[in-house]
């Protein structure tokens, strides 16, 4: 297929993915009642401390909780659905490649994703009278853009590894607190046990955090910042990478086992 | 004699059958990792999380008050999700038709609902008392167990008002997952009542757990035991009126079922 065909089904896997996603109550729910309920659980908590705190923590720990729940979770969860309803097969034979047809729809769900950000951000700010203050606005956009990035590559891997094995589903279900535990999403990973740091480190939304928060307070170590950059483009690219070679896991096991559509 | 140990059989056997069928794990793997391992991973979350934002190490009132509200993934995915999962298998119309006392039927679904949720709330205290110092004085163990089996009472008393709800409504997950993030926010497990809008802590008043976590924290300290004792109280108050309240709702539900012939449209 010519680039023209790729790009026009890349784009029809994005708008469609939209509106199913959307006509799924739990993404409704992921997307509109979780930033609120879960902002103001947060608000609730950090009630008492400072504008900085409430901003890193709860504004942008909400956001981050809610675009989470949006990209990675429920793109990780595609698979399975598309399994389920018997179309994965479909999917699979059809001439345009698998991993482009999954990838927009793991774009179409990070655009609702985004959205619900604004929704964790607007509710925090309208509800509690919270300012909205980036020091550094022009980095915080360009750390808002790769990480977007790294939370889709997260999906096409977590997508991935639920369409090579099953037992992913379980693991899915409770892969939400690790993440917010390990990435400081509610307090910062310092106090953490010095063991899991490393692990930490290793998670792209980790230096997303780090980055974001940096350009909300203000940047004071540059050298800093771009380290936690670099890790950032780099983790995203090895997610990246992996996808790749996961979906040509699936394509290989398919064809050899044909048990892609089993459930 | 007879009659009376053969209905009690029944009794529990149909409670036990409805557990597996609507509730049931598909393997052990899965339910280590769905009932030990992510209470376990969200107690160590709210702990780290309470002893950051309140800025104290004495976080026993909040590792009392997430563990309770461990219960509801029974209480609000199990018993919430009842009525609603019988619909989507085509067999609410065999309940509703059955002549068997549909009392019987809610108080039965909810038994084996609130043993598993009472094994998953030691868990949450177990991790409490492991890491994060959590102490409840061994004269007050029984008490505090007798606590906890009131709040679960009273929690699965909600799960059978949301489960008869559940039926009028359309969007179940929607539904079912504000239930339980509301029970975090009105029940006071992670932070002070008084923190809320006054409007929110009027409803708080006449939630479910609320009087159970807070009964269960008196006993880490000393304590009123009359005061103790009207807390225990008015759980079980509240967890009753809630159980009749979801029942009257089912025969409401019924009665207008009966009458249009709408019972398993959705």
């Amino acid at each position: 297929m010519d680039m023209k065909a790729n790009l026009r089904v890349f784009i029809s896997s994005i708008f469609l993915q939209m509106r199913q996603s959307f006509g799924r109550s739990m993404f409704r729910f992921c997307m509109i009642a979780y930033p609120i309920l879960y902002g103001f659980t947060l608000y609730m908590i950090y009630m008492d401390s400072s504008n900085e705190t409430i901003i890193n923590y709860v504004m942008f720990g909400t956001a981050i909780a809610s675009l989470w729940g949006t990209i990675s979770f429920s793109s990780a969860g595609d698979i399975d659905r598309e399994r389920f309803m018997g179309s994965l097969e479909v999917i699979f034979n059809s001439p345009t490649n698998f991993f482009l047809i999954m990838f927009g729809k793991i774009v179409g769900n990070t655009i609702l994703g985004t959205l619900s950000m604004f929704v964790s951000i607007l509710f925090v700010s309208i509800g509690f009278s919270i300012p909205i203050i980036i020091v550094d606005l022009s980095k915080f956009i360009l750390v808002f853009i790769i990480g977007l990035f790294s939370f889709i590559g997260i999906a096409m891997m977590l997508s991935g590894l639920l369409a090579v094995s099953r037992s992913t589903r379980i693991f899915m279900n409770i892969l939400d607190y690790p993440m917010m535990i390990l990435s400081g999403v509610a307090f910062p990973i310092s106090l953490l046990p010095s063991s899991l740091i490393p692990i930490s480190y290793s998670l792209a939304p980790t230096h997303f955090l780090l980055l974001i928060r940096m350009c909300i307070s203000g940047i004071d170590n540059l050298h800093l910042f771009y380290i936690h950059l670099g890790y950032l483009i780099g983790l995203t690219t090895i997610y990246g990478i992996l996808s790749y070679f996961l979906y040509r896991i699936i394509d290989i096991k398919a064809r050899e086992k044909a048990t892609l559509g089993m459930i | 004699m007879n009659f009376i140990k053969e209905g009690i059989r029944r009794f529990f056997y149909q409670s036990l059958i409805n557990y597996k069928g609507l509730f049931a794990w598909v393997d052990v793997k899965s339910y280590i990792f769905m009932k030990v391992f992510a209470p376990i991973l969200k107690i160590v979350f709210f702990s780290i999380l309470s002893s950051y934002a309140f800025k104290t190490k004495d976080i026993s009132t909040w590792i009392i008050g997430n563990s309770f509200l461990l219960c509801t993934s029974n209480a609000i995915y199990g018993v919430g999700n009842d009525l609603i999962l019988e619909r989507r298998f085509g067999t609410l119309r065999f309940i509703v038709a059955s002549p068997y006392n549909k009392f019987l039927i809610f108080l039965g679904r909810s038994i084996f609902h609130a043993i598993d949720s009472f094994i998953t709330v030691v868990i949450g205290l177990i991790v409490g008392y492991l890491f994060f110092e959590l102490n409840i004085p061994l004269e007050n163990l029984a008490i505090f167990m007798g606590v906890l089996s009131i709040s679960l009472y009273s929690a699965m008393s909600i799960g059978i008002a949301i489960s008869s709800l559940g039926l009028c409504l359309r969007e179940v997950h929607m539904f079912l997952n504000v239930s339980e993030m509301s029970l975090v926010i009105l029940t006071g497990a992670s932070f002070p009542i008084l923190r809320l809008p006054m409007f929110l802590q009027k409803i708080s008043y006449f939630t479910p757990m609320s009087r159970g976590i807070k009964a269960a924290r008196l006993l880490v300290d000393s304590y009123d035991r009359a005061y103790l004792f009207e807390l225990i109280l008015g759980e079980f108050l509240i967890g009753s009126l809630f159980m009749i309240v979801g029942y009257l709702l089912f025969l409401y539900g019924e009665k207008l079922s009966r009458k249009y012939a709408t019972l398993d449209l959705y």
